[in-house]
């Protein structure tokens, strides 16, 4: 019989979530502001912002928060290992890249220049 | 959280006892004995393919650096008439692809084909014949590929072949159908080593050997495989987009027809940014070896050095744009792209700290690796310094496309690279030869080497400030750039003189052993390091710290006598331990292959298949295609052995099996990489339809020009139902229903072919034609991608099927079909989204 030890796929994807949630926010920022400005979104208001610089800081809100909650279950599991650290590090290091980008949104007027 | 963790304890006694039984050495021996003198080519020894596999691309970066020369020469002063302006073109784009295709990737690879088993403690990599073709495919393709330079058909597009400068309208003729082939050919071949790395670094290490206790580069190749699978499907994409276009003039990149020239930068850079990193960090990886060793101490922080490499693998692949700052992408977007190319520099940095610091640690041996370390420290730092100031898009505007970036991708790329890479050859060379290179030539190398290098790329900063633009064949006197080229010109030839003393070095203290080489010459700590021969080592090691050799008295003696795992061949031939991916616990053992022709035949033929396809000698590569599956089938027909053998035991009271089906196989995982490679070029296609989209929404077809539902529907039951019919042929196989599996093989076959009919009438019956507007010619390549992969499918199927009647497929042994299995339900799922991108997407977002 083979000794069936540690699933490899979840453990993976545990060390991962942090990456995957800032490839799917860099995806979605990116995408979102090309789109809007290609067909001419740019003009539209919400919360007194632009559409592109609301919605890219909403999804760096949501992102950020995501990978937060990652880093924190992780650090706050009493399980002290290297997958675990490791999870914590790359949420941590996902989530300041996160904020890194999104403030881009902030910073960078009229959006479609 | 905790720190570091210590090593572990050993357990009370070793798994085997001694004497050993007499013959059980010899027997080894005699099974991984490779074959002499001629057959030596047919060879699969990791040891032999990565030594193969380094003299190649070592031979390409020297082609290449003797094309740099003549640029150089050509340069040093100005209007010099020693090349004209085309043979100019194809020296600098030859120059390019050949340092980052044919040298820059492939010797990463080779590095890690030669030494991972040993680092990991394995008898070789998983699917050794497999890492043979991808090294064959690659000799034969590269040479070939080289050698269109002596027929002046090279091309001259640079090494991202931009189009429309690219498109048959600026570049008739085949040049640029010579590197879009044989690109594609050799990313091909790139893939087959990561899918090999992937696999032998999550399966094969040695018991113990804990994801936190795996060597630095054993991380950094992980890391690098995973880059591969995701970001070379788009350059493989990129290249058949554009021969599409060139051949058949599906117009993906001309504007007059919806298409978008930055489709294809997108595309490229998509790969060729996280390139840089495919590149730098394997080799950042061996300086995390060479570095502790030096210094005589642990690496100092491991876990944020592994936290770094991940890092800067997943940023790598958000700055892409970084290299299309001038396109006139929105500001916005950019500014995205610049903060993730800031971002980046975290992890090198982090890295870099590291190295730094275990230096001030130890007690550094200044011995040639570490001089070449700090070389490479310095021309690093150099040109991540740059690389943050071009980040910053306002910078990147005023530098772009002038020697300034010749001289920061040099700095990154020579500094990144090629540095740690002679650091690597003088470190490991004991490993694998009788004598350790020469210290004192070692140090004229690293001297004439560096000191080129800064004299030769330094003074581009300026010149490329001072305005001189790159990839000119020549300038006009007294533009300030007259010296400047003069200097780097002769510092070019002072790394060319280094090179030619590290040769010369080579041919003299370089003898090939593995059974009697200089050994550790280094007091290094890891794996590799321990007595070997052509079967790696005489038993498999139980790791208890990353520096096994260090905190293990008695590791090396004890390895040789046999006393650890799996000291003989139970089964009677070539095998290596399985382990856990994560705990490393032996779970059973890989009976592998011996060398043969069908690997290096295969390779031999699709190489000339792609070559004759460039040339349009369509019946010759048709008849060298049939060639290359009959070899391929050949080989694959000797795979899946079934449970031939009963369980042997190991050592330690522990008794494995040597077969085993599903996820626990090394099949099952390597079939799984495959997928998310079929993944990624299909993501890559879909970006593309979107892409396309985005800039041409008026060759978008309104809704009611777009085929009847009923027919995507119809498909979508049909390729439904035929993953529903693999699926209960599964079923039937496990309960040894083996003529009702077979039926509903063959009825999925019919359902899968009938699905992709009925698409292919759909699209047909609009009179849509794929040359007339980009969204024809991406609705088509969509098509075309999904009928590639339902031929592939079927045609596993027929194999599938024909190993059954052959009497090799029943419950028990059933690897065979669990691969086509995975394949086709990634077909489906494929097949499914396609249907609601070509069908669903205009009529819902208009």
């Amino acid at each position: 019989m083979i000794v069936h030890t540690t699933p490899f796929t979840r453990i993976a994807l545990r060390i991962w979530s942090g990456a995957i949630i800032w490839a799917i926010h860099f995806t979605v920022i990116y995408g979102f502001a090309a789109l809007a400005c290609a067909r001419g979104y740019a003009d539209l208001k919400v919360l007194g912002m632009s559409l592109v610089t609301s919605g890219v800081l909403g999804a760096t809100t949501l992102a950020l928060v995501a990978a937060l909650a990652i880093a924190r279950r992780a650090l706050r599991s009493g399980v002290e290992s290297f997958e675990t650290w490791m999870t914590a590090g790359v949420a941590g290091l996902a989530s300041l890249a996160i904020v890194w980008e999104g403030l881009a949104a902030w910073f960078i007027l009229p959006s479609c220049g | 959280m905790a720190a570091d963790s210590g090593p572990a304890p050993l357990p009370s006694s070793l798994p085997n006892s001694l004497p050993r039984p007499p013959g059980e050495l010899e027997a080894l021996r005699r099974i991984w004995q490779p074959p002499r003198g001629f057959r030596l080519v047919t060879a699969i020894n990791n040891t032999y393919i990565g030594v193969f596999y380094i003299g190649t691309a070592f031979l390409f970066f020297v082609l290449a650096g003797v094309l740099a020369l003549l640029m150089r020469t050509q340069l040093a002063l100005p209007e010099n008439n020693f090349l004209g302006p085309n043979v100019y073109n194809q020296l600098f784009t030859m120059h390019g692809t050949i340092m980052m295709f044919l040298f820059a990737v492939p010797v990463v690879e080779a590095v890690a084909v030669l030494l991972l088993p040993n680092m990991l403690g394995a008898r070789d990599l998983p699917f050794p014949r497999l890492s043979a073709f991808a090294f064959w495919a690659y000799f034969f393709g590269g040479i070939s590929f080289f050698c269109s330079l002596f027929f002046g058909l090279a091309p001259q597009g640079g090494w991202f072949m931009y189009p429309p400068l690219t498109t048959t309208t600026y570049s008739p003729g085949i040049a640029e159908d010579f590197w879009l082939l044989g690109i594609g050919f050799i990313e091909i071949s790139a893939i087959a080593g990561a899918v090999e790395i992937i696999v032998g670094v999550l399966r094969t290490r040695a018991p113990g050997m804990t994801l936190e206790r795996m060597p630095i580069f054993a991380w950094a190749m992980l890391v690098f495989a995973v880059m591969v699978v995701f970001a070379f499907p788009a350059i493989i994409l990129a290249t058949a987009l554009l021969e599409l276009e060139r051949a058949f003039d599906w117009p993906f990149f001309s504007p007059a027809r919806g298409g978008d020239p930055l489709l294809w930068q997108h595309l490229f850079w998509f790969f060729g940014h996280p390139e840089v990193y495919i590149i730098f960090l394997p080799a950042a990886g061996m300086v995390s070896m060479i570095v502790p060793t030096m210094a005589g101490k642990p690496l100092v922080g491991y876990r944020l050095v592994v936290l770094a490499l991940i890092g800067s693998a997943f940023l790598a692949f958000g700055l892409w744009v970084h290299h299309m700052f001038a396109t006139g992408i929105p500001r916005l977007s950019l500014a995205f792209f610049s903060a993730a190319s800031m971002a980046v520099a975290i992890p090198s940095a982090i890295q870099v700290f590291s190295w730094i610091a275990t230096f001030a640690a130890g007690r550094t041996q200044m011995k040639t690796p570490a001089l070449f370390i700090l070389g490479f420290l310095f021309t690093f730092v150099l040109g991540g310094l740059t690389g943050v100031m071009v980040a910053v898009v306002p910078f990147d505007w005023q530098a772009h496309d002038t020697y300034f970036i010749v001289a920061h991708l040099h700095y990154v790329l020579f500094g990144g690279l090629v540095f740690p890479l002679f650091a690597a050859f003088y470190y490991w060379t004991p490993a694998v030869s009788r004598n350790a290179l020469s210290e004192r030539v070692g140090r004229w190398v690293f001297g004439l080497v560096f000191i080129g290098f800064n004299v030769t790329f330094f003074p581009m900063h300026v010149t490329g400030l001072a305005g001189m633009p790159r990839r000119v064949y020549t300038y006009a006197p007294g533009l300030g750039w007259d010296t400047l080229n003069l200097v780097s010109t002769l510092g070019a030839f002072l790394i060319a003189a280094g090179v030619l003393l590290f040769i010369v070095d080579v041919a003299r203290r370089f003898r090939l052993s593995f059974e009697n080489h200089a050994g550790n010459v280094w007091n290094a700590g890891t794996l590799e390091w321990l007595p070997n021969g052509y079967y790696a080592n005489r038993s498999i090691p139980i790791v208890t710290s990353r520096e096994p050799l260090w905190d293990q008295p008695n590791l090396a003696k004890d390895v040789e006598a046999g006393r650890y795992y799996l000291p003989g061949a139970p089964t009677g031939g070539r095998e290596t331990l399985i382990t856990s991916a994560i705990d490393a616990k032996p779970q059973w053992i890989l009976q592998m292959p011996y060398y043969g022709w069908a690997p290096v035949t295969a390779a031999l033929f699709t190489a000339a298949c792609f070559l004759l396809l460039t040339v349009k000698l369509i019946p010759a590569a048709l008849v060298c295609a049939v060639i290359a599956i009959a070899a391929l089938v050949h080989w694959a027909w000797e795979l899946d052995p079934g449970p031939s053998h009963p369980p042997v035991p190991i050592g330690g009271g522990i008794t494995v099996p040597v077969y085993v089906t599903g996820p626990s196989s090394q099949s099952w995982s390597a079939m799984i990489v495959l997928i998310l490679v079929s993944g990624a070029l299909f993501a890559s296609a879909v970006f593309s339809y979107l892409y396309l989209w985005t800039v041409s929404p008026e060759v978008w077809p309104p809704a009611d020009a777009l085929p009847d539902i009923g027919y995507a529907g119809a498909a979508a039951l049909l390729l439904l139902l035929s993953s529903a019919s693999v699926a209960y042929a599964s079923a039937a196989l496990s309960r040894d229903a083996r003529g009702r599996a077979l039926t509903a093989l063959a009825a999925g076959v019919l359902l899968l072919v009938c699905a992709s009919t009925v698409d292919a009438y759909a699209v047909w019956q609009t009179g849509l034609s794929p040359s007339a507007t980009s969204y024809g010619a991406i609705v088509y390549t969509a098509f075309g991608l999904q009928a590639i992969y339902v031929a592939v499918v079927v045609f596993m199927a027929f194999y599938t099927l024909a190993r059954a009647r052959a009497g090799l497929l029943d419950r028990a042994r059933r690897v065979t079909f669990d691969n086509t299995m995975l394949l086709w339900h990634y077909t489906v799922a494929q097949g499914l989204t396609g249907l609601l991108l070509v069908h669903g997407f205009p009529r819902f977002v208009p």
